[in-house]
């Protein structure tokens, strides 16, 4: 026996694919890795592992419905070519089974057809014995309990089903459908409200694109004509879940609408068939086209003999027609037996029995998968004929039947819609050009092509518009492009018919063959800019492969980037669109957009408004690395863009000026964002100088008093000065002289040094409180773990677990699970303990050297500054100049601790963080499969990169304030800026912000803008920190009477949450906050954060205020706030 | 030697940079710190060889500038923009990262390392470990083989 060749390779491939974490995506890669005529033995190699197995069929005969409900996950899909060759040898593997399905289908049919019901189900109850259960099975089953039962049977069955699978499953939609369907009186209406409110539920509960594409194509049996959307749901088809039985009806389907497309390549459809012949194709396609038309005239020739019907009858309903499209449209409409049984009771005997003859024209095996298509062909001849004519009447008996409503045609109806006034036509000319291009792949021959259509097509019935483009089709499918070309030209080109939709494809399809590119974008763009809705219809994957060798070329139309743009839309493939604007713009010389306008002139005027408006937006334009250096630079010419175009257009004016505001206030948010953020350093000194005159004015005379009393020759030395001792009684343990002089020296500075650090009005700390230790670093830092799903918030003692990364590691052992859920809740204690520490330990004023906590450091005073101070303060006269020299000194002092604090951060803190996440890293690797944790790993590292810039930037907080000129404001911009500030503070967290402003007119003074700002997100801090839930509904309402702004911040608030106490606690604490002023409760860290907001108003802002806070309920919590505006507004 | 190092992790750049500088002195290095300033340099000057960190913001981090939209494969767009550009200066890539961007289209190091291969001037990746004497080890030898 010969010996099989090893292949190491094919080994190595399937070990790697039965060991990945993401079995999906190894297997889409391999597909794009490996070659189509690699797949069979590929897949016949792997599918003996078990996993893999799994992988790429789910369960092929699942025995129950549950089991049906696995969807594969979606990665990487190649070409839909590729992915039906790969479907192809897929139920290769199964070839047995699927013949013998199509054994028992064919049965069944028989039954069906013959109003054998009963029997049928048997045969159901068969096939569910040997190939478990698939929504084919159901649809059945359904169809045949309602035949059996009526709409109780059917009932009594979908309620049964419904019951057990709910509506969230795959299965309970088809149930649904199907119901519906089947139902006699459902309204058009009705049926799309059931369908529409179906696809909405499909949709909340995170069914994907890809199952909702699905979905629809199950029921519809109609794909968007785009290659993505096929290859889409072919993956569904390969990627495991779906019964084998179910897997063929679908892909036969597909395939059979694949070879309509415009992308159908007859090298894919040549294998297809290949592969698949013993099953599919073969007693179908097998006869020849010459065949064919001999077996549908001969049938067709029979039709009428007196065997048949009554001639006489037939050809009364047929008379005086004038159109020979409605009767093939029914025809044509028919997808399987159940629309033939569905039929029977709705039509006259001799009509159904025209219907059923035709629908049994050719020896069939697979009726249902086939039918369709083969009704396409013998329609599209049928109705070529001259008989074609004689059919109105009938079809318009037909039409006002129940049976035209039926949604499900409706459905189909409208999938062709494109001129609804006249969808009869339309739908009419669609089926059958789509059967035509059908004869061609059946015949793949052009010569019989050409013989079908000379012994078919000169109908005078058919218009001349009509027999252009189907002479122009002959002649394109037989390559006489210029020939085809001319035929076309002769069809009166109606931008709004469908005609022109075919026509529309076809000039695209001969203007590739005929490399007329430039053509062949011009008209493309142009008929768009006509009619948008060509934008559905333009095969974009197709044209750009075809174009991609003469991209250069192209570049210097303004076509191209509006054709990528639309590409872009279609596919988001956004790295083309810039390149195509870039080359553009390189081409005509042009920097920058704006300057197209005065340009105008040397291109179409409406692809160039187009071109400014659509393409070069802030999203493409970034590409230009040469002009634009910033986000600011982009939105500052994209703004100017719509100024122009403002100026230019009149009837976009609003669409421009919304534009124009948006990006405006989006600028300005980010310069007040970037304004109140640059600094958090600020003292009041005009406060501090007021507060020190009135309180130590005397001491200072008491001092120039002594110094001028004294001997001078007993002035203090440096050994003086360390034997310095504490001075308890001020309570502020700092170092006193012995020397009379020196210690009046030193009370002094301590006295206004304590107003410029701790008064908790006008000091240091009340910046420090507010702007840095209240949530606001920590947010800043914790905001970007968070970002990275890398920490999570503690539930009374305990850290809550990590869904996110739970959820996405879910393959791994649930001791490995553990291990991660206890590493990240470890570090998520260890960096809030870091971050606490900064706040404790760090970001504090040191003034006690009993208690010398923070970096803020004003204890030295034996430094060469200080001596230089004394002498500064020697030199001088009055206490306004000594207190001009003590702050100099003070704020001396406050830099070096500035200096001290950003080192600290971009250092030690740093380096802290660094340390941190290196644990983490390093207790994460005691997990012993460590691949599986690569993206875990990846983030964990990015974060590095992430807290290293955040901290540069927390960094910038420790400088100076210079005093900025912010601008005038209205309300609407300070909502806009506190909802921005909060987001970046909560990324994790839904915010739903609502506003109702009704003063948006009023303009408030722009020194305003930081505190109003920091009320606002204190107010909505609070609404987060306390509601406890994952998305908050947050209702902003401001008005104005008379000299007072109202707000009203209205939010949810967890029902778990113990409102009675909390309402208690909330009555306690408002009740009088103005004795808040000048205590110490201002400084303390968390809580409401109200008496900070008490402080901002009445002393920052000097302005009078009311606060309270409520529960309306147990939901819902209500802050309010009125301010005296008088100082605040202009 | 001309050595352009485009890398938005402060720590890291400067890591490379004196790195180059101890075993290459006679290099001159040049940092750029996002995925624009990092390509206008790639387009306006000439380089002998440039260091490309994978996953970039878009635009320097500056006061008021937070950076643009973060680009997981900034390093191969950058390499695709070269490529369009017919610049061949010779690139190396060095990351700390073995996987990019986001599921469902996050690829794995050795993924990318095929896309990239697609780049003639592309020469290899370097894995950047912090505090890790490997990577330097591995871009020694790189330089060294150019």
């Amino acid at each position: 026996m010969k010996r099989k060749k090893f292949d190491g390779k094919l080994v190595a491939q399937k070990s790697r694919i039965a060991n990945a974490y993401d079995i999906f995506n190894e297997i889409s890669l391999l597909k794009f890795k490996v070659f189509d005529s690699g797949f069979k033995s590929k897949i016949k190699f792997l599918v003996k592992h078990p996993k893999i197995y799994k992988a790429i069929f789910g369960n092929p005969y699942p025995k129950k419905i549950e089991q049906i409900s696995g969807r594969p996950k979606l990665y990487n899909t190649n070409n839909i070519g590729s992915e039906l060759v790969w479907d192809a040898f897929c139920l290769d593997i199964h070839r047995e089974r699927i013949l013998q399905f199509i054994d028992y289908k064919n049965k069944y049919s028989l039954y069906c057809l013959n109003g054998n019901f009963t029997e049928a189900e048997k045969l159901l109850d068969e096939i569910e014995d040997v190939f478990g259960v698939s929504l084919w099975l159901i649809r059945n089953r359904i169809t045949i309990a309602k035949q059996i039962g009526g709409i109780k049977g059917e009932k009594d069955y979908t309620n049964q089903l419904l019951e057990k699978e709910g509506l969230a499953e795959i299965i309970g939609f088809l149930i649904q459908y199907s119901s519906l369907r089947n139902t006699n009186e459902i309204s058009l209406d009705r049926f799309r409200k059931y369908f529409d409110l179906f696809l909405d539920k499909a949709r909340k509960i995170n069914l994907d694109k890809e199952l909702c594409d699905f979905l629809i194509f199950e029921v519809l049996q109609e794909v968007d004509e785009s290659e993505k959307a096929y290859t889409r749901i072919s993956f569904w088809n390969t990627g495991g879940g779906l019964p084998i039985i179910d897997r063929y009806n679908s892909f036969t389907r597909l395939f059979a609408n694949y070879n309509h497309t415009c992308f159908a390549d007859k090298k894919v459809i040549d294998k297809v068939t290949d592969i698949l012949k013993p099953f599919y194709f073969v007693e179908y396609i097998g006869s020849s086209p010459q065949n064919l038309t001999t077996k549908v005239i001969k049938y067709y020739e029979n039709l009428f003999s007196d065997d048949l019907g009554n001639k006489t009858e037939i050809l009364e309903y047929f008379s005086d027609s004038n159109n020979d499209w409605q009767f093939f449209f029914l025809v044509a409409n028919i997808i399987d037996d159940e629309d033939l049984v569905f039929l029977k009771d709705k039509l006259p005997k001799f009509k159904y029995e025209l219907i059923y003859n035709i629908f049994n024209c050719i020896q069939r095996n697979d009726k249902a998968q086939t039918s369709r298509d083969e009704l396409l062909i013998l329609s599209s001849i049928f109705v070529t004929l001259e008989w074609g004519d004689k059919i109105k009447e009938f079809v318009k008996k037909i039409s006002s039947s129940s049976f035209y409503h039926d949604p499900n045609y409706r459905k189909t109806l409208s999938f062709y819609e494109f001129d609804t006034k006249n969808e009869f036509v339309i739908n009419s000319h669609s089926h059958f050009l789509r059967g035509f291009s059908k004869i061609d792949f059946i015949g793949n021959i052009n010569k019989s092509i050409a013989n079908v259509s000379k012994e078919l097509i000169p109908i005078d019935i058919i218009s001349n518009s009509s027999k252009y483009l189907i002479e122009s089709l002959i002649n394109y499918k037989k390559s006489n492009i210029n020939l085809a070309l001319e035929n076309i030209d002769l069809v009166s080109f109606d931008k709004h018919s469908f005609l022109s939709v075919f026509q529309f494809k076809l000039i695209i399809a001969c203007q590739l063959e005929s490399k007329e590119f430039n053509k062949l974008l011009n008209f493309t763009i142009d008929s768009f800019l006509e009619n948008e809705n060509y934008r559905q219809l333009i095969p974009y994957e197709y044209i750009l492969k075809t174009v991609f060798e003469n991209i250069e070329d192209l570049s210097k139309s303004i076509s191209f980037p509006i054709f990528l743009y639309l590409n872009y839309q279609e596919n988001g493939s956004i790295e083309l669109l810039k390149e195509g604007y870039e080359d553009f713009m390189c081409h005509h010389g042009i920097n920058r957009p704006s300057e197209l306008i005065d340009r105008l002139v040397e291109f179409d005027i409406k692809k160039a408004y187009y071109f400014l408006e659509f393409v070069c937006v802030p999203e493409v334009i970034e590409i230009d690395v040469i002009n634009f250096q910033s986000s600011e630079e982009i939105s500052m010419e994209r703004i100017s863009i719509c100024r122009k175009l403002n100026e230019i257009i009149d009837d976009k004016q609003n669409i421009y000026i919304d534009e124009i505001n948006s990006l405006t206030q989006k600028t300005m948010i980010n310069a007040s964002l970037h304004s109140i953020e640059k600094s958090k350093i600020y003292v009041d000194i005009e406060g501090v100088k007021k507060l020190a005159t009135s309180k130590y004015k005397d001491d200072y005379s008491k001092y120039t008093y002594l110094l001028e009393t004294q001997d001078y020759s007993s002035k203090t030395t440096e050994d003086d000065l360390l034997t310095l001792h504490e001075d308890e009684d001020e309570g502020l343990s700092f170092l006193t002289p012995t020397n009379m002089i020196d210690h009046q020296f030193l009370l002094n500075f301590i006295n206004i040094r304590n107003i410029f650090t701790s008064n908790s009005v006008h000091g240091l700390d009340v910046a420090l409180s507010c702007d840095v230790r209240h949530g606001i670093l920590s947010g800043a830092i914790r905001g970007k773990i968070v970002e990275q799903n890398l920490i999570t918030n503690k539930d009374e003692s305990e850290y809550q677990k990590n869904d996110f990364w739970i959820e996405r590691l879910d393959y791994l052992e649930y001791t490995d699970l553990d291990h991660i859920t206890s590493s990240l809740n470890k570090f998520s204690n260890k960096i809030d303990t870091h971050i606490e520490f900064i706040n404790e330990e760090i970001m504090q004023i040191k003034i006690d050297s009993t208690n010398p906590r923070g970096k803020f450091d004003f204890l030295a005073v034996l430094d060469e500054r200080f001596d230089e101070y004394k002498m500064r303060v020697n030199q001088v006269k009055t206490f306004e100049e000594y207190l001009e020299i003590t702050i100099d000194h003070l704020w001396s002092l406050t830099d070096s601790s500035l200096f001290e604090i950003r080192k600290y951060l971009k250092g030690d803190c740093k380096n802290k963080f660094y340390q941190l996440i290196d644990e983490l890293i390093n207790d994460l690797e005691e997990i012993q499969n460590g691949n599986d944790l690569e993206e875990l790993i990846s983030s964990i590292i990015e974060l590095r990169t992430i807290l290293s810039t955040e901290l540069n930037q927390i960094s910038n907080w420790f400088t100076r304030s210079k005093s900025s000129n912010t601008p005038d404001y209205k309300i609407p911009f300070l909502i806009n800026l506190a909802e921005v500030m909060i987001n970046n503070n909560y990324p994790d967290i839904y915010i739903n912000i609502t506003k109702n402003i009704n003063c948006d007119g009023l303009k408030f003074k722009g020194k305003t803008l930081k505190n109003l700002s920091a009320i606002l997100f204190i107010i909505l801090t609070n609404a987060i920190k306390h509601g406890k839930l994952s998305s908050y509904d947050i209702n902003i309402n401001v008005d104005s009477i008379s000299d007072n702004i109202n707000f009203s911040i209205i939010n949810n608030i967890s029902p778990e949450k113990n409102y009675k106490k909390l309402s208690n606690t909330l009555n306690e604490k408002i009740i009088d906050l103005s004795k808040y002023v000048d205590s110490s409760i201002t400084k303390k860290e968390g809580g409401s954060g109200f008496f900070k907001i008490a402080k901002i108003l009445k002393n920052d802002l000097k302005s009078d205020y009311k606060l309270s806070a409520s529960f309306i309920d147990e939901k819902t919590f209500e802050t309010t706030l009125n301010i005296n505006s008088k100082e605040i507004v202009l | 030697m001309k050595i352009l190092v485009v890398d938005d992790y402060e720590e890291k750049l400067n890591e490379i940079e004196k790195f180059i500088i101890l075993e290459f002195s006679d290099f001159q290095v040049n940092k750029r710190r996002s995925y624009q300033s990092g390509l206008k340099e790639i387009l306006t000057e000439e380089y002998d060889l440039i260091l490309l960190d994978m996953s970039m913001p878009t635009y320097d981090i500056s006061k008021g500038e937070k950076g643009g939209n973060k680009k997981p494969f900034a390093g191969k767009e950058i390499l695709r923009q070269m490529q369009r550009k017919k610049i061949d200066s010779p690139v190396i890539i060095i990351t700390q990262f073995k996987t990019f961007g986001e599921a469902p289209n996050s690829l794995s190091i050795n993924e990318l390392n095929l896309e990239l291969k697609n780049f003639a001037n592309y020469i290899d990746t370097v894995i950047y470990v912090y505090g890790n004497v490997m990577w330097k080890k591995d871009l020694k030898k790189l330089i060294n083989e150019l």
